[in-house]
């Protein structure tokens, strides 16, 4: 068991350091000086802001050298210092995060409720219409990009109808909520399909197995046996899928962000990116990839765990 | 009569399907008595079991009729077919492995039939449920309730389904090769505790297995099924005395017996698929003993003073030995008749 | 930037497969007669296109679709039919571009990995699993960052956001075709090693390969505009679908919704009937096999 968790925390860091050094050592790949590159904005270019960057970066030292101290730096909550806001990166990232997490999570449950309760329909229903209008339905919503979507979204139900807000954040909780509902069902069209499409399966099987059947025969209604049996033990392989495509979501909400005019993490990367602020674009590339690593090797190590019979093996080890 | 087969012929959907898997099949089960049903995997002794819980597949069509102390399970509205599943009729599967929910404890499994179908308070449920596990011979009950099914032994969770299939004091046991995946010890044991629980409640059971000695030995009476039809159904002891099907013959000499001098003698060929139809007798191509008229002759039941057979040379055996009993005109026709095919 | 992996590809295969059993022939017919219009439509854009497509005419902005402008003008008064039709070539060459360089790159890792097996093949799991640690288009936009916005580096990216996902599968391709007798044959005959590849492991993949790319377009296609749409890809006055998106969204707040909703449409259009024909041909390609 910890040998598992540790190979596996090992692969992870191993990994993590790889991507790390490729985020770090792209500025070396652009054409040109290095700090021609970080300045930046070439139409506003001073002595004293080349010479920040060189103490910045530490480009006077070796190049591991360099990636040593920004690694470490990063690691101790330095991610630098931003050009175009002259601030650190760090509080950019913590004062935006707050947007960007609520709309994962928003997202996050919209496409599991939705996404269970869809899959667990059509499983139910296997075979008839119902089962061909979901997967139909959740299929071609899953071949729309998110952005067409909530283009689509903001033209239906926010300028035609005027339902929700198009911008901004809102007040309070309920207002939160209310703008954040379109942005939010436009970043989990695509999980849903995904999402539903695994329930189905996964409960597809159970349908057929033994202990399913002896429920059955048992004179157990229906809605009981599906809750206890062909839901309970389906939801290993649904819970698993759910987290890694919430991981996922977090490069989703660049697009997500950008589209519905929210300031989030996401919208700060286009923005660094179109504004030639590389600090920034690291430092968001880094914790996003920290991120989303964290949570599927988290939930590479905590499935298991949901299946009695795995926890006793591991016990046993 | 507590369970009451007639004629009851059920066919799958599929493309591949060319034969019903149940054709024509009659079997009956009185209170208190064992009755056997016999045959390989494949030959429709399991459908039969789960046909009297309509525990069908879905699309599958199906003719005649199984009543269960009078309730038509074909016809059964959906509150009836819930108190025939859920109190009067109780079916005990193959594997307990595969029986109980691998993710849910073995308590659970014991208590969701009176909680869920029958609404027993929890508490009860629970009572009765230990009990029911040292009846059936299950050491430190407490603890087991509370363990998952996979720290259990075979015997063990075998001796787990019994407990939850007697839990509410059925009419009718069907259990379908209950011990066949238990080693033979534990397989005594079982057969045991079934036998003492039968006796005790007097509860009908109607006992399926491939095992011919075993339910010779176990049962009251035995039906021998092959490809979907009951080919033979006979008194246990006069199954072995005088098998009349040549399949039954086979299967005898298929595995001949500790106290049998035979070499076991395999029958040729292998059970047919669902894909194979028959315009005769099913069995007449893999049959030693067919004659022509065998794979033109559609199969039917010839009373015996026991039971039944279905093969055209018993048939006509029997006719001839009673013509030539009673002495007859007609038995030197039939004999010429005979001859000349 | 959905969220759509290589899992998110194939489970939508298996969606549209089933789409198609029960949608039955229509939907595939209908869908292959609009990509044959859609390809058309590019081909001879000129002629088909009624207008000049960055005609700028700003005495009529955001028209309304009508029998001047059919499916109405944009914030500079272009037509936007016109542009939709010019955009089709930029819209459909570029994720094509995209998976020929992935598919280069990706089949010859694969089918090295396969063959070689050893430190070959681990370096390609390696290579894998750090561009895996990028979720959805982030590595795309790393690149971006450094070598600056644009269709080239948009294109060039995604090829080789794309190659460890074709490396991937070609790998397990490869390895069970290597293991047919033929390739045996081939070596005990002392046939070199790159020949087999060339001659007869990689042709005898290819069907396999093809089916695989052709369900790849359809998420090649929609991570462009993506890029596009974020201003990372193609560049005014480019009339590449996702671009328009972009540049008529500052309408929509106006409740102009015409300029991003049509091209927004053409796209979905394109990507569903894609995956839905292309599936098909995935299928009858691999059951040639």
């Amino acid at each position: 068991m910890i040998a598992h968790v540790l190979r596996r925390l090992g692969g992870m860091l191993l990994t993590l350091a790889v991507a790390s050094a490729l985020i770090f050592g792209a500025m070396y790949a652009a054409p040109g000086d290095p700090v021609s590159f970080l300045v930046g904005d070439p139409e506003n270019v001073t002595p004293e802001r080349i010479a920040a960057v060189r103490a910045e970066y530490n480009l006077d030292q070796p190049l591991l050298v360099q990636y040593w101290l920004w690694l470490t730096g990063a690691v101790t909550g330095d991610l630098g210092t931003s050009f175009q806001y002259n601030a650190a990166v760090g509080d950019l990232i913590l004062t935006r995060l707050p947007t960007t997490v609520s709309l994962v999570a928003y997202a996050a449950v919209l496409f599991t409720v939705l996404g269970i309760a869809l899959g667990a329909l059509s499983a139910v229903r296997r075979g008839r219409r119902t089962d061909s209008a979901v997967t139909a339905g959740t299929t071609l919503a899953a071949s729309i990009p998110s952005f067409v979507m909530a283009i689509a979204l903001i033209s239906l139900f926010g300028v035609r109808l005027g339902w929700f807000p198009v911008t901004g954040l809102g007040e309070g909780f309920i207002g939160r909520i209310h703008h954040l509902t379109l942005p939010a069902i436009a970043l989990a069209t695509g999980a849903l399909a995904i999402v539903s499409r695994v329930t189905r399966q996964t409960m597809v099987e159970q349908f057929d197995l033994e202990h399913v059947s002896a429920s059955r025969a048992s004179g157990v209604a229906e809605r009981h046996v599906v809750r206890r049996h062909v839901l309970r033990n389906a939801l290993g392989p649904v819970v698993t899928m759910c987290g890694l495509v919430t991981a996922s979501m977090l490069s989703g909400t660049v697009v997500i962000e950008s589209a519905f005019g929210l300031s989030g993490i996401g919208a700060l990367l286009v923005d660094a990116i179109n504004n030639l602020d590389f600090p920034v674009v690291q430092a968001v590339l880094l914790c996003m990839v920290v991120a989303y690593m964290g949570v599927t090797t988290l939930i590479d190590l905590v499935h298991p765990l949901l299946d009695p019979r795995v926890r006793l093996e591991r016990n046993r080890v | 009569m507590l369970l009451d087969i007639e004629n009851l012929t059920v066919a799958l959907p599929g493309a591949e399907t060319r034969r019903p898997v149940l054709d024509e099949v009659a079997l009956t089960v009185e209170p208190g008595e064992v009755v056997g049903l016999v045959g390989e995997s494949g030959s429709g002794k399991s459908t039969t079991a789960r046909a009297v819980l309509r525990l069908l597949p879905e699309g599958a069509s199906v003719r005649g009729r199984a009543s269960v102390g009078g309730t038509d399970v074909l016809a059964a509205s959906p509150a009836e077919l819930t108190e025939l599943r859920s109190r009067r009729v109780s079916m005990v599967f193959q594997d307990p492995r595969s029986v109980l929910n691998p993710v849910r404890r073995v308590g659970d499994f014991l208590t969701e039939r009176l909680i869920l179908a029958l609404g027993t308070p929890k508490a009860e449920a629970r009572a009765k449920a230990l009990d029911l596990m040292t009846e059936v011979g299950l050491n430190r009950p407490e603890e087991r309730f509370r363990q998952y099914p996979h720290e259990m032994s075979g015997g063990m969770l075998q001796r787990v389904v019994l407990a939850a299939a007697l839990a509410t004091e059925p009419e009718l046991l069907l259990a379908d090769e209950a011990t066949s995946a238990l080693d033979a010890t534990t397989q005594a044991e079982v057969l045991s505790v079934l036998r003492d629980l039968r006796e005790s409640r007097g509860m009908g059971v109607l006992f399926i297995t491939h095992d011919l000695h075993l339910a010779a030995a176990y049962c009251h009476r035995v039906h021998v099924m092959y490809a979907g039809r009951v080919v033979e159904s006979r008194e246990a002891s006069a199954l072995f005395a005088d098998p009349r099907h040549p399949y039954t013959r086979g299967l005898i000499a298929c595995n001949p017996g500790l106290d049998s001098d035979l070499a076991p003698e395999p029958i040729p060929g292998s059970p047919p698929s669902l894909s194979t139809a028959f315009d005769g007798c099913p069995f007449a191509p893999r049959c030693p003993e067919a004659i022509d008229a065998c794979t033109t002759w559609r199969p039917r039941t010839h009373a015996l003073p026991d039971g039944g057979v279905a093969c055209l040379r018993a048939e006509r055996e029997d006719v001839v030995t009673e013509a030539v009993d009673a002495g007859t005109e007609g038995a030197d026709t039939l004999r010429r008749d005979e001859e000349t095919r | 930037m959905t969220a759509q992996s290589p899992t998110g590809a194939v489970t939508m295969g298996a969606g549209i497969r089933d789409v198609r059993r029960n949608g039955g022939r229509g939907a595939l017919w209908v869908s292959s007669g609009f990509l044959v219009a859609v390809v058309l439509a590019a081909l001879f854009a000129p002629v088909v296109a009624p207008a000049d497509p960055n005609a700028i005419d700003f005495g009529n902005i955001w028209a309304p679709p009508g029998a001047d402008h059919w499916l109405g003008t944009d914030q500079m008064g272009r037509d936007l039919l016109s542009r939709v039709v010019h955009g089709a070539r930029e819209s459909l060459l570029g994720p094509l571009a995209l998976l020929v360089l992935a598919s280069v790159l990706g089949v010859a890792m694969g089918t090295l990995a396969a063959w070689r097996r050893g430190w070959v093949d681990v370096l390609l799991a390696r290579v894998t699993d750090v561009m895996y640690a990028f979720p959805g288009l982030l590595f795309v936009v790393l690149v971006i960052a450094v070598f600056g916005s644009g269709m080239t580096t948009a294109v060039i990216a995604l090829g080789l956001a794309f190659t460890p996902i074709i490396a991937k599968f070609t790998r397990s391709v490869a390895l069970a075709e290597c293991s047919k007798p033929y390739i045996d044959a081939y070596r005990v005959q002392g046939v070199s090693g790159l020949v087999i590849c060339l001659r007869y492991l990689i042709p005898n993949m290819a069907p396999a390969l093809l089916g695989y790319l052709v369900v790849l377009f359809g998420e090649g296609l929609m991570s462009l505009a993506t890029l596009s749409f974020l201003g990372f890809g193609a560049q005014p006055p480019s009339s590449e679908w996702g671009l328009m998106v972009q540049e008529g969204q500052s309408a929509l707040i106006q409740g102009v919704l015409w300029p991003a909703l049509v091209p927004g449409a053409a796209i979905a259009l394109v990507v569903v009937a894609f995956n839905i024909v292309g599936v098909r041909v995935a299928d009858r390609l691999n059951s040639r096999r």
